[in-house]
């Protein structure tokens, strides 16, 4: 549909209304009255072709009503135009304001004031069709025209003075969903001006559309051109990654990359894992090997993960290598020999039991600083500070508890009050293009002012402090790992020094991805050294920090077995893209975010699966079956460049978020388009035009080809983000799937006439709800319990009893929306008999095993987790049954009578009583939503 | 300033309805003619559409200014379609008949000439007899016009 209204048109706005209670997709077009037939707006056109200018008549067509109502609404409606609206209009033009209380429109709101008695609305109940469909036209149409112009506090007091009907009927209507979102802000994004139009007919016909051009190793940065240096911060090679890891630094980074290459700029993407420090040594102790073995173990670990995520690093290296000894070796005497480095006998923490000094990950203790109990010994989760062990309140050796005593060591010191200045000037250049969090942290350090930092250590697993006297002590390792930059691009290259010590007229962005515990070493260290060493070395230009990522309303914990870890990902048998797609949708850029199972199945199936896969693959089977696989000629109406416009906005800011590292931002613009697209092919109807006559043909031709140029587009810009899903969509279309497309500003024509395509096939697969409630429950850390084995059988055949249920639940819906009760009766049965069963298997679990009051829950929920653990996921389950039993009711109770909905409360009312038997708190009466958290 | 129509026992339901395209609608839904507001949705709301306008702009035709943009925008729409929602004759076309007589009454042959789809219309309107009752059938001659 597409609504033609003048600016500021309030009567646009009740068709907005009507359209969005229906449901229905709607251009909003703004337009001069003098173009509009008869010059009356605004118009609702339909896909017919109808086209009307009385909203009334537009308002009865989108929503209808019954015919015993008919009359009455007309009624109303007739009254609205023919006395209402004028009535408002010389009321408010009258030069001499009227006292309200006199005038005409009062007289009105009176007579609307006895219709309203003992009334919610002015027409009730006229529709059994959905609760959406609770506005008639006449309540909207009366509502926007006293909304829109006399609401103003006064009068509204003195309507809810003396016209108490008429001032419930406002409330009602105002606490309407559809009421409640803005307008106006719609109106905005959905109206093309002339200009747009104008600019993408433009583009359209004259633009070229480039080429990628191709790379050869190595890629080298070029004189006057764009040169991007991307880097994710090196993960610890102890670690395995998790989710929020992988879209904290690699994926972001290959994201902004990969959309990097797509643009031309020359892109080098480096990474590599970090592998000296403490943490290494400890674990070869543990397993009693030698550090280089568990590096090299982990290394491997971290390389599989990321190329199974489609990882795209031009080099994937490590900190153990002999190009990082020699450069941090010199560095620190180019350092030094500035006059930055200074040695000092610190005191340091010696634990007795193990013989050993402490390495600052192995304290813990309260941070001096915000008193966080739990602070580490380098930096403090709590305040993220970076901390000086020694300064720890109470500390203890994380491995043996035990207080460690003060030992006296000559240690080297970076003297970072020297270069504070300079670090400061540097700051203020570069810090406006950071995200916030990464200008947060920055700030709050150089607001605090710089201390020296001790850069060397009493440890062996490192680099070697290359000065006389200092053979047993290596450099720390947030001194070393930064390095780890430009060693790795050292062994990718032997030119390195093009990248990091560029020539005066060549321009190095240097773009670094890490998660925001690391801004401080990026942010501060790192330029600090860089700057120390006065080469002119390349410094940071994008810090893109994220926040965390956290698991279902949890932390992701290796130990407790909560969390998609590493290859766990590949084990669902859901495909990398998707993760890459649903991790960049959630990606947590301005705040903590949230995985989870659910979001993720309806992400894929409504935005993935309905929208852009619908989109692309429409596009292509109509041009497979009609037009023998090929892309008809355009001959373009005005239609078809408004959706262009529509796309090239979304284009546009598209590029905008991209640029920025708004990954997702960028990837709402993608589905931004197909989704215009989807409107567009509905609206126009290629599949019935097509058969129609030869100008309906050609008309059909042009709305596939401007889809199929769309899906074009669309595989170029989601490449980045779905690498190998990309791939396909451009063999789909009949391109080389040797480059993934140049990323556009403008859009062009970029499949020619007659352009062959290729088979087309659907791109995603839907997800099915079992599937996820299966996979929520195995990486939810219950199982991983003492009695894991019979736990773990258990939850398997409640899974399959769950399905079943579901699945039945389902039938028994269906039938009994459609059938009557001899037929639905037995399965009724079947479902209920299935319900016992699963009750019985959860209770006997409950019975058969011992275990602590499932009250302790509530005092200590992480010290007893395995102990109570079934009857923590027992409690989850009900809850969850309950909300949905209480979502059931309540639609019941809506539309049905007392027989079918009091069985359904009678179940609602067993559940909450067995909950409170499991919890032992008394079922309060709450919304879902609150159950939930709980 | 507005005449509100009260007709307090149309059909079997005892509310008085009020308003003049409501009213009309109301008599036709429970007249012989029910047809006459077409049960094709998209026709019936063109069909309101046109009633809605007799009410608010028909009307108020007679004073001159009102009448001319009445006539120029039924002169538009009448160019392509046979009766003012299409292809088929509707209450809505009875009703522009009867509030239009007086003024067509009174125009000129130049001025018929000038909205000549509009006339075209009206004469096939007042063709029936049935529909056309006691009023005078206005005569669009016109040829004597461009002799």
């Amino acid at each position: 549909m597409i609504i033609s209204t003048n600016e500021n048109n309030p009567n646009a706005l009740k068709l907005i209304i009507a359209a969005k209670l229906i449901q229905k997709t709607f251009i909003v077009k703004v337009v001069k009255s003098g173009d509009a037939v008869l010059g009356r707006l605004p118009t609702l056109t339909v896909s017919s072709g109808l086209s009307l200018f009385s909203v009334s008549s537009a308002l009865r067509l989108l929503l209808p009503i019954s015919k015993e109502l008919e009359v009455l609404n007309n009624r109303w409606l007739e009254w609205e135009i023919s006395q209402l609206q004028p009535t408002i209009l010389s009321y408010t033009s009258a030069r001499t304001p009227k006292i309200l209380q006199k005038s005409d429109l009062w007289s009105l709101l009176k007579d609307l004031n006895s219709e309203l008695k003992n009334k919610q609305y002015l027409i009730e109940e006229h529709s059994n069709l959905s609760p959406a469909f609770i506005l008639s036209p006449a309540d909207i149409s009366i509502w926007v025209s006293l909304w829109s112009t006399i609401l103003l506090p006064d009068i509204r007091n003195d309507i809810s003075k003396d016209l108490s009907n008429v001032n419930n009927w406002l409330i009602n209507i105002e606490k309407q969903p559809v009421i409640q979102i803005s307008p106006t802000k719609e109106k905005e994004m959905e109206t093309v001006s002339q200009e747009e139009l104008h600019n993408v007919e433009k583009s359209w016909t004259t633009g070229q559309y480039p080429e990628v051009k191709e790379n050869s190793y190595p890629i080298l940065p070029k004189k006057g051109e764009r040169n991007i240096l991307v880097t994710s911060a090196l993960p610890y090679v102890n670690n395995v990654p998790h989710l929020g890891n992988i879209i904290g630094c690699v994926l972001s980074a290959d994201i902004f990359a990969r959309y990097c290459r797509q643009r031309n700029y020359n892109t080098l993407y480096i990474s590599g894992t970090d592998e000296y420090g403490t943490a290494t040594e400890a674990k070869a102790l543990q397993e009693k090997t030698t550090p280089q073995v568990i590096c090299d173990k982990f290394f491997d670990i971290h390389n599989d993960v990321y190329r199974w995520f489609g990882i795209g690093f031009d080099y994937f290296g490590r900190t153990t290598t002999p190009e990082q000894t020699e450069i941090v070796q010199a560095f620190f005497l180019r350092i030094k020999s500035q006059g930055y480095v200074s040695s000092e006998t610190v005191e340091q923490l010696h634990c007795e039991s193990c013989d050993r000094f402490l390495a600052d990950r192995f304290v813990e203790g309260t941070c001096p600083r915000c008193k966080y109990e739990d602070a580490r010994g380098d930096q403090c989760d709590g305040c993220s500070h970076l901390v000086n062990a020694v300064e720890l309140i109470n500390p203890r050796c994380k491995m043996c508890n035990t207080r460690p005593v003060i030992k006296n060591s000559i240690q080297f010191f970076l003297d970072l009050p020297k270069i504070e200045k300079r670090l400061k000037e540097y700051s203020i250049t570069v810090e406006k293009e950071w995200s916030s969090v990464a200008r947060a942290v920055s700030k709050s350090w150089l607001r605090d002012g710089l201390k020296p930092r001790c850069i060397t250590r009493d440890l062996k697993w490192g680099i070697p402090v290359p000065i006389e006297g200092f053979e047993n002590k290596v450099f720390y390792v947030w001194f070393d790992a930064p390095f780890g930059y430009i060693s790795i691009t050292k062994r990718y290259t032997k030119e390195y020094k093009k990248w990091w010590q560029p020539l005066q007229d060549t321009k190095i962005d240097l773009c670094q991805f890490m998660a925001k515990d690391n801004v401080p070493f990026h942010a501060i260290m790192f330029p600090a050294y860089l700057l120390a060493a006065n080469q002119n070395y390349t410094l940071i230009k994008y810090l893109m920090a994220t926040e965390y990522l956290n698991y279902e309303d949890k932390k992701f914990s290796k130990s407790r077995g909560i969390g998609v870890f590493g290859t766990d990902a590949r084990d669902t048998g859901i495909p990398a893209d998707v993760w890459r797609f649903y991790l960049a949708y959630i990606r947590p850029e301005t705040q903590d975010s949230n995985f989870n199972w659910v979001d993720l199945a309806t992400k894929n199936n409504s935005e993935l699966l309905n929208n852009l896969g619908n989109f692309v693959n429409r596009a292509l089977v109509f041009s497979e079956k009609f037009f023998n696989s090929t892309v008809p000629p355009i001959e373009a109406e005005e239609a078809d460049w408004t959706v262009l416009a529509l796309a090239q906005r979304e284009l546009s800011c598209y590029i905008n978020a991209m640029e920025q590292a708004k990954l997702r931002d960028g990837l709402k613009y993608i589905l931004a388009i197909s989704k215009h697209g989807n409107q567009y092919m509905q609206f126009q109807q290629p599949w019935v035009k097509v058969k129609g006559t030869d100008d309906n043909k050609k008309r059909a031709g042009t709305v596939i080809a401007i889809c199929c140029n769309l899906a074009c587009l669309l595989s170029a810009l989601l490449a980045p983000f779905m690498p190998s899903t990309a791939k396909q969509l451009r063999s789909q279309l009949g391109l080389s799937n040797k480059s993934y497309g140049y990323i556009p500003e403008t859009i062009t024509n970029m499949l020619p006439t007659w352009h062959k395509i290729g088979k087309p096939n659907p791109l995603f697969t839907k997800i099915e709800d079992q599937k996820i409630e299966m996979l929520r429950k195995k990486y939810d850390g219950q199982q991983e319990t003492n009695n894991g084995i019979s736990a773990n059988k258990v939850s398997d055949e409640s899974i399959t009893l769950e399905a079943a249920i579901t699945k039945q639940g389902n039938l028994v819906r269906e039938l009994k929306a459609k059938r009557d009760k001899s037929i639905w009766q037995p399965q009724v049965e079947i479902l209920l008999d299935l319900k016992k069963k699963l009750n019985d298997l959860k209770n006997n679990v409950n019975t058969s095993e011992k275990k602590l009051p499932a009250k302790n829950k509530k005092v200590e929920p992480i010290h007893a987790p395995e102990q109570n653990g079934d009857a923590l996921t027992d409690v989850m389950a009900l809850e969850m049954a309950i909300a949905k039993q209480g979502n059931l009711v309540r639609e019941l109770k809506a539309k049905e009578d007392g027989s079918i909905w009091k069985p359904q409360v009678e179940i609602l009312l067993e559940m909450k009583q067995r909950l409170m038997d499991l919890t032992g708190t008394a079922p309060v009466v709450v919304d879902k939503k609150s159950k939930k958290k709980k | 300033m507005f005449q509100i129509i009260l007709i307090p026992e149309c059909g079997k339901n005892t509310l008085p309805i009020q308003g003049f395209s409501t009213i009309i609608q109301a008599l036709v839904a429970s007249s012989k003619c029910s047809n006459m507001l077409c049960s094709e949705k998209e026709v019936q709301a063109l069909t309101q559409q046109w009633l809605e306008y007799v009410t608010v702009c028909v009307n108020h035709a007679d004073l001159p200014v009102n009448a001319k943009r009445v006539f120029n925008e039924l002169n538009t729409v009448l160019k392509d379609v046979t009766y003012i929602t299409g292809t088929e004759k509707t209450i809505a076309d009875v009703t522009l008949y009867y509030v239009l007589h007086s003024i067509m009454k009174e125009l000129s042959g130049q001025e018929k000439i000038q909205y000549i789809h509009l006339s075209r219309w009206f004469d096939n309107i007042q063709q029936e007899e049935k529909l056309r009752q006691d009023l005078d059938l206005i005569s669009f001659n016109l040829l004597h016009i461009f002799l």
